[in-house]
This record gives structure tokens, C-alpha cells and sequence, in this order.
């Protein structure tokens, strides 16, 4: 450090009629570290102050209903041994139980213990949360990393008004702090708290979310001078919120036929019925033939079976449809600035912020039935954040960015994601598989024709315990049936496969009957890589591998196989150069 | 050839290395060794920059052949813990069968087979393996080519590395040998090493990696 810097600095510090100069970046620099180290010294004689400044926060404790949503939380998750506890207590066996007691114990004792002392505060520009008794674990994490404060509010939530808030940094697996819960009021003074701790260090982000600008307004004008820079008004760092997209009621609708959701909740709901009602399915066979035309004879078996699958695949669609709608409802897309807000929920009502600077890659994806009705999901990968699908805002956040969209409006929401994309199939110029792609996925189906045929024959002999013609025969029918698919199957995959090189990423391309469109950027590649196994190098072929970080979530990725091994090459040197060449 | 030798002048570890003032220097045609992929490397491989070290030449290189040696013990190592079990095996059997017959001298010729062939491949391996092995440093980025039979090519470029570390195992440290491992913020491809480098080249690589880092913003 030169000395003539040094100086300057004490000369700031010293000289109280100087204004802080918001021009220069280095008196910027200097005023933030002025603040911190004002801050940090306490023993520091001068600024004694009554109050709090803007941006500290003291100690404080959770809210106090937090041990029954934490208790709530946890019965969540061990809903199935209380499910299955609570039907064996149904059907006099309390032994079950007992063992779903004996496990929910220690949950419970960690979340009294973690109620009596969590405590959070905001000093120096640092969030820390404490816990433990013995000992004691002090979390810190500095202000101007925090991406940001998500809310989480079921109905109860709402009805106590308080909120489930999680912290969330750029780093990898989890939340940074999860705070359950708090009153409205305290999740307001901690984002207050943060987002002017945010400014003192750190002027340019506007990652932190405040929740309406008449708040933000109010926490500017508290300000005192000393911490509130010339010129700096709120409205710089807070543009306008602008609403980007709102899901209609019908595209959910649209949506949950779509999914195939209801299965995993049908299932859940069969396993319950049939714990609980003695004789369930001949109860509701019964049900079924009174509505049936009583002539039918020995046809009547049949009836009740198509009736009743029927009733199960409408009944799939029915929860499909409620549980996007459970889910989804009132899905609003916001933008303010580089943040992306999203907002959602019936009953449980969540939000989340994806930074667009953020997100490595995008999605745009549609199964048969959303082809049909012409509307497609969207999935984004941001980098950090916590990406564990199962938890709400997360789940919101990348795997369900946009739930529903009509596909005439992909396009445009794609350009806001990524400002300068042209979402246009028929503007990229695709490269399709290598010429011998489908000649080679034939030959791989051929054999999957001949293993299925050998599997059908193997199944014959095994249950008629003979090794015979008639096995053969079987065998022989089998494969016959499945070779046109198969070889069609082939034909259509090779044929649907494709990557394109864009003005300033890469797209890939796949789905025989859904379809799956990605596209991930120059400056957001992390790795190339181009492989060849044996067979590969035999077909003169290879896969081109781009990786990303946070690849995964959205269940696409840029993996581009039986690619002419020539051109893989081209485009590994190719793509090699455009990702240090391209700024980010 | 070993790359420490093309490089004694470097490894001066804490001056600080100069960044290529031009990311992407015209590329110039020039014969590069044939790649293990094809015409990869047939495309011009950009120069080595004025102030840039001389590892940065866009060649490709094979590791330090001290690694082969380090590779076999390691491999004859495992290849005696398993020859051990396998003997085990075979007397067990000699000692516990009710007669000697045809099937059990069968069974442990098989196991000394097995146990030849083991050694056999534990001894020619690492040279199979160090001869497919070939890593690139260009003002891009590194380029390891590797694989015998599943064979791959994987381009870090250079801003994208996280952090880089070198290490040593016991046996890497007798033989002067150790790996480069280069951390991106990928998802399958996160860590990168290359095993067997010499061990002062690899640490002047390693600085000359997280000094260009500075430079680009990864994520």
C-alpha cells in the first residue's frame, strides 16, 4: 500500500465538513472501510450512539411459536413411519408406534434445543448465527455475499404471521442459515439490516430483495449522513419492479393433466387406503358394478377392471391438476433489475430470487401431452445457491423456474433470461449426429430386438419348466413385435438428436416424443471434453461433453454423443477459445 | 522428453508471472503431434507469448516418465495383496478338500494364471498408460489427452479454474513426481488431475494457473 493513500484516508476521516465523493471508486473504497472500521472498535472513543446503526442488528432469538413449526416440519418428514405407526394403532398393533415415537424423540429434543439457543445478530457487516449451548457454533457470513432471503409461508405462517427465512449464499448444498421461524416484523428488520449493511460494503449489487419500496424508502431517510453516501437514493438500486409473466388458471390445469405428478401421490394415497379400510378395493369394485349394465355376464370381470382403471387414470389426472394448482397457483414472474423474482403457492405461499447473472443454463422442456397443447416448462441452473429439489424455494427456483409457459411465449422469456437470444429453431443452425448415428443406434436396437426375444423365451421356459419349440416360437413373436419399434425408436432418436453452435452459447437437442431444448452459455462453460470409447473410435465417432456448474437439476444436460469424431474436435478447439475469449 | 527440463528456467515461484496482454494471440498453422482424437490438434495451437512461460507453448507434452516407475510399484502392490489372497485361496482349498483331484488342479492353475497375468499387466500398464497421456498449456487453457481404450480430451480453460492443487503420495515423493489438480466450478468434471507431473513443474504450473485466475470471473 503507498503511503500517500494512507494519508488520504486520515484526512477523510478527519476532516467531518469533507462530503464523501461518490465518484471515484477509491473514496468509495475508503468511506466503506471508514465505516467498518469504525464499527469494528468498539474501545473507539467517538461515535457512541444510543442506537443501533442502520445496518446492526442485535442479538436476537427466534420467534416464539418456532418450536411447533420445527415440530410441524419434522412430523413432515417423518410422515411415513407416523402413517404406517398410526395404521398399525388402527388395527390394534401399537407397536409401530411406539417405533415411530422412539424416532421422532430425538427430533423433537434437537428442536427445543435449537429454539432455546439460536440467536442471530448483524455486526460489521457480518450476519452471524449462534447456537449451542456447550458447544457453541457461530455461523458468519458476510453481508454482500448473501444472494438472498427467501420466504416460506403456509397457511398457520400466515395466520401468526410469521415466515419461515432462509439465507442463502452463492455456496454449494445448502441454505446458509435457516431461521424458523420469524415474525413478519423481525423479517423485515433483518432485511432492512441487510440491505444497508449491503450498501456500506458494498454499493453495486442489488441482489438483496427489500419487500416494497416504501420501506426501503423509509430505511434511507434513517440513514444518518456518515453511512448514506451524496447522491445515493434507493431508487438507484432498486429499479422498478416489472411484471414479466403470470400464469393463467387454465395453463396450470393445462399443466397438471400433463404431469404424470399424481402417480407418486396416487400411490401414497393406495398404500393409506388399503392400511386403513379392510376389503378397500372389493368396496370400491362393488361401488363400480352398480353403475355397470347388469346383463354382462361372465364379461362383468373385464368391466369392473377397465372401469376401475379408467377411474385410476382419471383420477391421476385429477391429482396431477391439484397439485399444480396447490403449487402454482397465482405463479407471478417479476423483474427488478438483474433479479428475477418468482412467487407462487395456494396454500403454501413461496417466493425465491434467481439472479439472472446467475443462471448457467436453460431449459425449455415438453412431454407428448404438453406438445400437444402447445405449452412447455422452463428450467434454469444457477450457480450456488442450495439445490436440493425437495425444498420448496429451491424447488421453485431451478427445477420448476416456470412451471407452465405457452410455447409462443418461450421466446421472449428465454431473451430475458439471457438478453441476445434469438429462441428461434429455425435460426440455429443444427448439426445433426454423424451420418452412420442412426445405422449404429439400429444395430444397438437390433440387439435389444434379439435380448428382448431371448428374455420372452428364457420367461417361457421358466414357467413351463421345458426348453422347447413352443419357447422359441414365443421368443421369435416377441422380437418380431418389437423390432419395428425398436428400429423406428432408433431411427426417430437419431434423427432428433442435435447441437447447435449459437452466437454466444451452444444448444442441444433431444426427445423422441417429449422434447428437450437447453442452451448454456460461452462464458458459463467450466470444462470441455470430448471422449471415445472403443466402439466410438470403430464408428469414427465421439461425445462432446460441455459441463457447467450446477449441471444436474434440470435434468438435461449437454452431452452431445455419436457426434462425428471429425467435427467433435472442430468444436472442442472451437468452444476452447470462445470461453476465454467471451467475457462474462 | 521431461517437461521440468524444457522449463529449469522458471520455477521461480514467487515472482510474479506476466499476463498475456492478448487472450487469443492469431492463430498460426503449424504441425502440432498428432492427437490421440484425430485433427484436434491439427488446428493452429496459438504462440507462446513474450513474458509468458515457456510451458505455455501449446505443445503437447507426455508426463515425467519417473511417473511409470512410481505407477508400477503402486500397481505391483496391489498386484501382491492380491497374488497373497489368491495363494491363500489355493492352499486352503489343497489343505480342506476330502481328495486331491483334476477340478482343484484346474482351479489354481487358473488363480496362478490369474496372478501372472495380473503381474504382467501391472508391469506394462503404467507405459501403455504414460504413452497415451499427453497434456497441452496454451494461453487458453490446459488440454489433457488421455485413455487407452476409453479415450478422452478435456479443455480447462483457463479462467475457469477455481484452485489448483498439487499433491504427493509416498510413492510420488520417492520418485519426484506429483499431481496437478485443477478444481472448476463444473459439476462432473470439478476436479481435473494430471498424475505424474514433475514435482517443481507442476507447483510453477499450479502459480502460473491461479495468477491467470485473477483475471476472469468463473462463475
Amino acid at each position: 500500500m503507498p503511503f500517500d493513500n494512507t494519508d488520504d484516508y486520515h484526512e477523510d476521516a478527519f476532516d467531518p465538513a469533507l462530503p464523501p465523493s461518490d465518484d471515484s471508486s477509491t473514496a468509495d473504497l475508503e468511506q466503506s472501510s471508514n465505516d467498518t472500521s469504525e464499527q469494528s472498535q468498539p474501545a473507539h472513543a467517538e461515535p457512541i450512539r444510543d442506537q443501533p446503526l442502520a445496518n446492526e442488528l442485535p442479538l436476537k432469538h427466534l420467534h416464539s411459536t418456532s418450536l411447533v413449526f420445527d415440530l410441524f416440519a419434522h412430523v413432515r418428514s417423518y410422515l411415513f413411519p407416523l402413517i404406517f405407526g398410526l395404521a398399525g394403532a388402527a388395527n390394534g398393533n401399537t407397536g409401530l408406534l411406539i417405533v415411530s415415537g422412539i424416532l421422532f424423540i430425538p427430533a423433537v429434543a434437537r428442536s427445543t434445543f435449537r429454539y432455546f439457543t439460536l440467536r442471530y445478530r448483524i455486526e460489521d457487516a457480518h450476519f452471524y448465527v449462534d447456537q449451542g449451548f456447550i458447544f457453541r457454533n457461530t455461523r458468519t457470513i458476510p453481508i454482500d455475499r448473501i444472494q438472498n432471503i427467501d420466504l416460506t409461508q403456509n397457511v398457520l405462517h400466515r395466520i401468526l404471521k410469521v415466515a419461515e427465512v432462509k439465507v442463502e449464499t452463492a455456496s454449494g448444498t445448502e441454505a446458509e442459515a435457516v431461521l424458523r421461524v420469524l415474525s413478519m416484523e423481525e423479517v423485515d428488520a433483518l432485511r432492512k439490516a441487510i440491505f444497508a449493511g449491503k450498501q456500506s460494503v458494498n454499493r453495486q449489487t442489488t441482489k438483496l430483495e427489500i419487500k416494497s419500496t416504501p420501506a426501503a424508502a423509509e430505511h434511507t431517510e434513517s440513514l444518518s449522513p456518515v453511512d448514506q453516501p451524496a447522491g445515493f437514493t434507493s431508487e438507484n438500486d432498486q429499479p422498478d419492479t416489472e411484471e414479466v409473466w403470470k400464469i393463467p388458471f387454465g395453463d396450470l390445469v393445462k399443466a397438471g393433466i400433463a404431469s404424470n405428478r399424481g402417480l407418486v401421490m396416487l400411490g401414497i394415497g393406495l398404500v393409506t387406503f388399503d392400511q386403513f379400510m379392510e376389503n378397500g378395493y372389493e368396496t370400491v369394485f362393488a361401488f363400480l358394478s352398480d353403475y355397470l349394465p347388469e346383463d354382462t355376464g361372465s364379461q362383468r370381470f373385464y368391466l369392473q377392471a377397465i372401469a376401475a382403471s379408467v377411474l385410476g387414470f382419471i383420477l391421476l389426472r385429477v391429482v396431477g391438476i391439484l397439485w399444480y394448482v396447490l403449487r402454482f397457483f397465482g405463479f407471478r414472474l417479476q423483474q427488478r433489475g438483474d433479479d428475477l423474482r418468482l412467487s407462487c403457492g395456494l396454500l403454501t405461499k413461496v417466493s425465491a430470487t434467481v439472479p439472472r447473472k446467475r443462471i448457467q443454463f436453460i431449459s425449455v422442456q415438453q412431454n407428448l401431452i404438453m406438445r400437444w397443447f402447445g405449452v412447455a416448462t422452463i428450467r434454469v441452473e444457477t450457480a450456488g445457491g442450495a439445490t436440493n429439489a425437495s425444498k420448496p424455494n429451491q424447488a421453485i427456483g431451478k427445477t420448476w423456474f416456470m412451471p407452465v409457459i405457452p410455447l409462443a411465449k418461450v421466446p421472449e422469456l428465454v431473451n430475458r433470461l439471457r438478453p441476445g437470444i434469438d429462441w428461434n429453431m429455425d435460426r440455429f443452425e443444427f448439426q445433426g449426429l454423424s451420418p452412420r448415428a442412426s445405422t449404429r443406434l439400429v444395430r444397438i436396437g437390433l440387439v435389444q430386438t434379439l435380448l428382448f426375444a431371448m428374455a420372452v423365451a428364457g420367461a417361457d421356459c421358466y414357467f413351463t419348466r421345458t426348453w422347447d419349440t413352443q419357447a422359441l416360437i414365443w421368443g421369435g413373436i416377441a422380437g418380431l413385435a418389437a423390432l419395428p419399434a425398436l428400429i423406428l425408436f432408433a431411427l426417430k432418436k437419431a434423427a432428433s438428436r442435435k447441437y447447435a453452435r449459437i452466437e454466444n452459447g451452444v444448444v442441444y437437442r433431444t426427445g423422441v416424443f417429449g422434447r428437450k431444448t437447453s442452451v448454456t452459455f460461452f462464458d458459463k462453460l467450466q470444462t470441455v471434453a470430448c471422449s471415445q470409447t472403443p466402439f466410438d473410435r470403430r464408428w469414427g465417432m465421439a461425445t462432446l461433453a460441455i459441463d457447467t456448474a450446477a449441471a444436474g437439476p434440470a435434468g438435461h444436460r449437454i452431452v452431445t454423443p455419436y457426434l462425428d469424431a471429425e467435427f467433435a474436435n472442430r468444436e472442442l478447439d472451437a468452444l476452447r477459445r470462445l470461453a476465454v475469449t467471451t467475457a462474462s | 522428453m521431461n517437461p521440468s527440463d524444457e522449463t529449469q528456467a522458471e520455477p521461480t515461484e514467487a515472482a510474479p508471472l506476466p499476463v498475456p496482454t492478448q487472450p487469443l494471440p492469431a492463430p498460426t498453422p503449424e504441425s502440432t503431434p498428432a492427437s490421440l482424437l484425430g485433427s484436434a490438434s491439427q488446428l493452429p495451437a496459438p504462440q507462446a507469448t513474450p513474458g509468458v512461460p515457456g510451458f505455455v507453448d501449446g505443445q503437447l507434452h507426455p508426463l515425467d516418465p519417473r511417473n511409470i516407475a512410481a505407477e508400477r510399484i503402486s500397481m505391483l502392490i496391489l498386484w501382491a495383496i492380491f497374488a497373497i489372497a489368491v495363494l491363500i485361496g489355493i492352499a486352503y482349498l489343497f489343505f480342506t478338500a476330502p481328495k486331491v483331484d483334476a477340478f482343484l488342479w484346474i482351479l489354481s492353475g487358473i488363480g496362478l494364471a490369474l496372478i501372472i497375468g495380473a503381474g504382467l499387466f501391472s508391469l506394462l500398464w503404467p507405459k501403455v498408460e504414460y504413452k497415451r497421456t499427453r497434456f497441452k498449456i496454451d494461453p487458453l487453457g490446459i488440454e489433457i489427452h488421455q485413455g487407452v481404450l476409453w479415450r478422452s480430451q478435456t479443455c480447462v480453460p483457463i479462467g475457469r479454474v477455481q484452485h489448483a492443487d498439487v499433491g504427493q503420495g509416498p510413492l510420488q515423493r520417492m520418485f519426484g513426481v506429483s499431481t496437478l489438480t485443477l478444481h472448476t466450478a463444473g459439476t462432473s468434471n470439478a476436479s481435473i488431475a494430471i498424475e505424474g507431473l514433475d514435482h517443481a513443474f507442476a507447483v510453477s504450473v499450479r502459480d502460473w494457473i491461479v495468477h491467470q485466475r485473477k483475471n476472469y470471473d468463473a462463475v
